[in-house]
């Protein structure tokens, strides 16, 4: 694919929303799987 | 006999490197010099600047042959086609515990927030003539990442491969003199002094899910990242799961240690003369000191941020360690915490942003080559 755009600020703007989101969704992940825990009890 | 002995000698001459060694080439064995030396005789990250000093010497030895079928030109292969960072990915994964960053998921946003410096390095290229290939390349320099600078280089700007890497390891290097000054600039004493809370324990269950689902949510989102973010998390894997002990030893020991041989020889390969000593190689340095800074000063504002928003649970200090760096930026939060209050343990707490920094620097990454595209080998 080419690219989309070259405006730096937009690259930029849109890349930070990305990594963000992409993180915030791992944490929501992780906050899942703490609940799924079967193990969870013995703790 | 006499002139037999001239004429061989003139022949031996000819063919030596001498003949056909430039100015050039002069100065870049000086630098592999000046990095042996840093790496020696001051200790900086020996383990890498060693062999990416000894490849830089190697390189630029007129008439070497390493363009000829051999093992040079495999250590080549392996970097210009993306060989090495995954499998540096292998050991860095078996060697990392995600248990600080899963016990204390919100500083995944500090992780992200370092990658700041990814973007004002970007943008200050981009305003220094470089196309948005070379750009975003020079860019990742601030995620401190080493594998993920050469993987992004490799398949962006390859021809400037050599600079971006030496800039990012040698940076990475000097993480303890040039985050502390940007720490205490922008946090108050108060800040610093901050004790956080112990860290909840992790379940095993919760550390053998975590790099599956993360491996599958990661790549379906961002395929090209796809070899970098599976292999850290399989070398992960292999750490948690607590029966794979020997895949686990091996990636974190034999194989890293191999792969780290071959990954900087082969990033000293790629300072030869010819492509190092220009102009652009001078910006890349100063492009990549300013990435570093401007990630840290991301890191420890976001890092304020969430200080104020849990009422000064926090410690700002930890949001500098979001850089990647692994372990040493943790390990400068926690020594900058410490000489504030020596009562202050940060390190654990630090390790959480650093591994997610880890995390955004490759997302950062991925995302850059699904916009812009990788260039046309």
């Amino acid at each position: 694919m080419g690219s989309v755009t070259t405006n730096p600020w937009l690259i930029s703007i849109i890349n930070m929303t990305i990594v963000f989101g992409v993180l915030i969704a791992l944490g929501v992940l992780m906050s899942m799987i703490q609940l799924v825990d079967p193990t969870r009890n013995k703790h | 006999m006499f002139e037999a002995f001239i004429v061989a000698l003139a022949s031996v001459w000819a063919d030596s490197g001498f003949s056909a060694l430039t100015s050039g080439n002069v100065i870049m064995i000086g630098v592999g010099l000046v990095l042996l030396y840093m790496a020696i005789g001051k200790g900086f990250e020996p383990l890498l600047l060693s062999p990416i000093a000894f490849g830089c010497i190697l390189a630029n030895i007129p008439k070497n042959g390493f363009e000829q079928p051999g093992v040079m030109s495999v250590i080549m292969y392996g970097i210009h086609h993306e060989v090495f960072p995954p499998l540096i990915f292998l050991g860095v994964g078996a060697m990392t515990d995600f248990g600080p960053l899963i016990a204390n998921p919100k500083t995944l946003l500090l992780g992200a927030a370092a990658q700041i410096g990814v973007f004002v390095s970007l943008m200050g290229a981009m305003a220094l003539g470089f196309t948005v290939q070379e750009a975003s390349a020079i860019g990742i320099i601030g995620g401190a990442d080493g594998p993920t600078a050469i993987y992004l280089a490799a398949k962006m700007a390859p021809h400037l491969l050599g600079a971006i890497a030496v800039a990012a390891y040698s940076y990475m290097s000097l993480v303890p003199l040039i985050q502390p000054p940007v720490m205490k600039l922008f946090t108050t004493e108060r800040e610093r002094k901050i004790v956080m809370e112990q860290l909840r324990p992790v379940s095993k269950f919760e550390k053998v899910v975590f790099p599956i689902m993360c491996t599958i949510v990661i790549s379906l989102l961002l395929p090209p990242v796809t070899a970098l973010i599976g292999m850290l998390m399989l070398g992960n894997l292999f750490k948690e799961a607590g029966c794979l002990d020997r895949l686990s030893d091996t990636a974190q020991n034999a194989l890293m240690n191999t792969v780290t041989i071959m990954l900087a020889t082969g990033t000293g390969l790629t300072m030869s003369a010819d492509a190092f000593l220009n102009y652009q190689t001078i910006l890349i340095i100063c492009l990549g000191l300013v990435a570093f800074a401007a990630g840290t000063w991301g890191g420890v504002v976001f890092g304020k941020i969430m200080c104020m928003v849990d009422g000064g649970k926090t410690n700002p200090l930890i949001g500098s360690a979001g850089v990647s760096a692994v372990p040493m930026a943790a390990r400068v939060s926690q020594i900058v915490g410490q000489k504030a209050n020596p009562a202050n343990f940060l390190l654990m707490h630090a390790m959480g942003p650093n591994v997610a920094g880890v995390i955004g620097t490759a997302v950062a990454a991925g995302t850059m080559l699904a916009m812009i595209g990788p260039v046309a080998k």
